[in-house]
């Protein structure tokens, strides 16, 4: 297909020039870090041999503590050390606490935005999932010993937008180029090399230690397209680990007070419990509590008894994808197991009957997303300009927005491909009417209540007209990530409304600008020096890609004038970005963007009409 | 935006949906995000935003209603209010009738041959709204308009027929 090689403008990169691209899987339970080394994707292990990296961190008065030695720490620390953080992003305390009601932190307020309160001081999820990030990437750079050019992070299918959010802000937080949200099933599959098998459709059952979710994937023709996706952001092995320490603990007769206070040796116990009972069929569960040790016995058969109902809701869950995706059973080829959950003998088994197909469990389910995230990076980077793959991602959950009575009105409905930008028009109800507010939530139900709230927009500046006559069309973008931007006209006067967007959980802007430049790692020279660094490096890259651009269709696309106004501003940028006034470069970066956006929409265009038309020919 | 014309394909009614899909494949090989993932912001929002359109294209070329209400909006002709589509009484009693049998249909059967029945007619509704909008008169568009708002009802209910099929069938 020599027609796509016409025109892959975003990817400059020079020959010889090998990029750094490293994929990450931020779980509930353990996180992990992989890159391509020499061809091959692997699992970067810490200075002690150790792949995965617990989702823990511990926050001393004098220094934070991740991983294993903050897990260990977490039973005689509970205050203090954060366990499966990714349940509180783009969450508010009531949303957790509602779900896990034997929580051992110390909120500042029992509502809205969590804040924890540590021997440092006050951490929001963010921060600590950003921390968690640093030592991934810190372990990466030791390792590879080269700078990272950009990560790509997954998240399960069904996050929201404010999870979705809230996972960018923390890897920005942590100094990371963000390169693409990448679904959890969708890297799986691509680390299984499904991509490159035959025509097909696959289900990736993903079973973590917190979250559930199945996604219905079809790969045809080189392009790998999530047909549906249905999952469950508070389901995983963590409820496994629960119901057993809740059978203990009535067994075993504990208080709750005495439960409260003993939470985490009992989950630690519980899972140890499960652990054993994927492989044996009894298991004993021995804990010490105030100096006397006690024991109990359990089967495996009770063991399921315990989780069946949760099982159940996975299989029940399946349905509703294949439904979703307009498929039956028979239309599904592949299983792929992903998350240390799918080690459990009876999901395993239920997994089997419903799908009729022995799942596929050949790669470490605790290292697979892992494994895709990392090879998708090395693609995103541009090391494989031929690669022919692409990744059709969709809207994991329905957008809408309230209308009169607390109904929600969708306008992107879930499943649809993305990016996607719709609009809605609104109008007003009083006569000179100048603001009015906008609540857009994500959800399939149809009352505003059962929604998930997202943000709430208020239109101001529009012009004062009667009753019903303005008509603000309000415009909603989805990017490749699943994130929403949006913006707002009124159409008669052409007049641009105010949006100011306040996330309902999450941090707005000015909170993620403050965190970045109080967080340590910056100090305040480091950081002028840095976007020093970051603008030169982008004025050198504005430079070759327009440079390259010109000499390929300058003469075509462009009259003399035009040309030469765009010229003389290069030869500036040139000039500028030798120098070291931080703002003089910025404003000329911004400068030959402008005024060559007109000249970039022209090769888009023929880039695109030269590669239908080679199509028309191809058809003939 | 004219999406037939971002597809290259001709502007007209009754599509070669395999071609749509075709000429999909390309701009999405062209426009993804992923092409640009380390490309400069300019770059990526231009083709972010081509992207959408693309996606938007699609779901409006393959779907027998937006396609031929996105056909008379690139013509400028208005669509019909929903009055004009109430206001068929006759119409109006056949798709009461139609909901009715749905509801009353207790077995499988019953509801496949009712599908099986939608489905005619849609394919008849299909063929004289392609008829209409070939022949491009003010008059004809302007019927296919409303003709387009009625198949909107049958799609609806086919729909819901599909449901209850799946409900049935598990």
């Amino acid at each position: 297909m020599a027609l796509l090689q016409i025109a892959e403008p975003g990817q400059s990169t020079e020959p010889h020039q090998r990029k750094i691209g490293i994929g990450i899987d931020l779980g509930t339970t353990n996180s992990l870090v992989s890159t391509v080394l020499s061809g091959k994707t692997e699992c970067i292990a810490n200075e002690e041999g150790e792949i995965l990296l617990p989702s823990v961190v511990q926050y001393l008065a004098d220094k934070t503590v991740v991983g294993t030695a903050a897990k260990n720490a977490a039973q005689n620390d509970a205050a203090n050390t954060i366990v499966s953080v990714k349940r509180f992003v783009g969450r508010s305390v009531q949303d957790v606490t509602n779900q896990w009601t034997a929580l051992p932190y110390n909120f500042k307020h029992a509502q809205g935005n969590p804040v924890f309160i540590t021997a440092q001081g006050e951490k929001n999820p963010i921060e600590v999932s950003a921390d968690i990030l640093k030592t991934l990437r810190t372990r990466a750079e030791k390792t590879i010993n080269d700078d990272i050019t950009g990560a790509v992070i997954t998240v399960p299918a069904y996050f929201d937008d404010a999870q979705r959010q809230g996972t960018k802000d923390a890897a920005q937080l942590a100094g990371l180029n963000v390169l693409r949200l990448l679904n959890e099933p969708t890297a799986a599959a691509i680390a299984y090399g499904l991509d490159k098998q035959q025509d097909g459709t696959i289900a990736v059952f993903d079973l973590g230690g917190g979250t559930f979710d199945v996604s219905i994937l079809k790969l045809e023709k080189g392009v790998f397209e999530v047909k549906s996706t249905a999952g469950d952001t508070a389901l995983g092995g963590d409820d496994f680990d629960y119901a057993i320490a809740e059978y203990a603990s009535e067994k075993l007769k504990l208080d709750p007070s005495m439960q409260k206070q003993n939470h985490r040796a009992l989950m630690n116990v519980a899972k140890m419990v499960k652990e054993t009972l994927s492989n044996e069929q009894e298991a004993h569960l021995n804990i010490e509590l105030q100096d006397v040790t006690h024991s109990l016995k359990i089967s495996r058969a009770q063991f399921e008894t315990l989780i069946k109902e949760a099982v159940d809701r996975t299989i029940k869950t399946c349905k509703r994808a294949l439904q979703d995706a307009d498929m039956s059973i028979h239309d599904i080829q592949q299983v792929v197991m992903v998350g240390g959950s799918t080690r459990v003998p009876l999901v395993r088994q239920e997994v089997e009957a419903f799908f009729q197909a022995p799942p596929l469990t050949d790669i470490d389910p605790d290292k697979v997303v892992a494994v895709g995230a990392g090879i998708q990076a090395d693609i995103l980077v541009g090391n494989k300009p031929d690669s022919d793959m692409l990744l059709l991602d969709v809207l994991p959950l329905s957008l809408g927005i309230e209308t009169m009575g607390g109904l929600v009105e969708k306008i992107i409905p879930r499943n649809t491909t993305i990016p996607v930008a719709r609009g809605q028009e609104f109008t007003t109800f009083k006569d000179g009417q100048t603001a009015m507010m906008v609540h857009v939530l994500q959800g399939e139900r149809e009352l505003v209540e059962h929604c998930r709230s997202l943000a709430k927009f208020d239109l101001t500046g529009m012009p004062p007209l009667a009753a019903g006559a303005a008509h603000i069309r309000v415009t909603f973008q989805v990017d490749a990530d699943g994130l929403l931007s949006v913006t707002a006209m009124e159409k008669s006067t052409g007049v641009q409304a105010h949006i100011e967007v306040k996330p309902s959980y999450g941090l707005d802007e000015s909170e993620i600008l403050n965190m970045l430049s109080s967080s340590m790692e910056f100090a305040k020279e480091d950081m002028q020096a840095r976007m020093l660094k970051e603008q030169q490096v982008g004025a050198k890259r504005v430079l070759e890609s327009l440079n390259s651009a010109l000499k390929a269709d300058g003469d075509d696309l462009l009259d003399s004038d035009e040309r030469a106004v765009i010229d003389a501003n290069l030869d500036e940028l040139v000039r500028l970005s030798e120098h070291d006034n931080l703002e003089d470069i910025k404003q000329q970066i911004e400068k030959v963007d402008a005024l060559s956006q007109a000249f970039a929409n022209r090769r888009m265009d023929k880039a695109i009409k030269l590669a239908l038309a080679g199509q028309s020919v191809d058809n003939i | 935006m004219n999406y037939f014309s971002l597809f290259d394909v001709p502007e007209q009614y009754q599509l070669d949906l395999n071609s749509v899909e075709q000429r999909y494949r390309t701009l999405q090989r062209l426009t993804h995000p992923d092409r640009f993932a380390s490309a400069g912001d300019q770059e990526k929002r231009m083709y972010m935003q081509k992207n959408a359109q693309v996606n938007d294209g699609f779901h409006v070329l393959k779907d027998i209603v937006k396609r031929g209400e996105h056909l008379l909006e690139v013509r400028e002709v208005a669509l019909p209010s929903e009055q004009e589509t109430i206001g068929d009484t006759a119409f109006l009693m056949e798709q009461m009738e139609l909901r009715e049998s749905l509801g009353n249909a207790g077995s499988l059967e019953e509801i496949m041959a009712l599908i099986s029945s939608i489905s005619d007619s849609t394919a008849e509704y299909v063929e004289r709204i392609d008829k209409l909008l070939a022949s491009n008169t003010q008059e004809d568009n302007q019927q296919a308009g409303i003709e387009l708002s009625k198949l909107k009802f049958l799609k609806k209910i086919a729909a819901e027929a599909k449901t209850r099929e799946q409900k049935e069938t598990q």
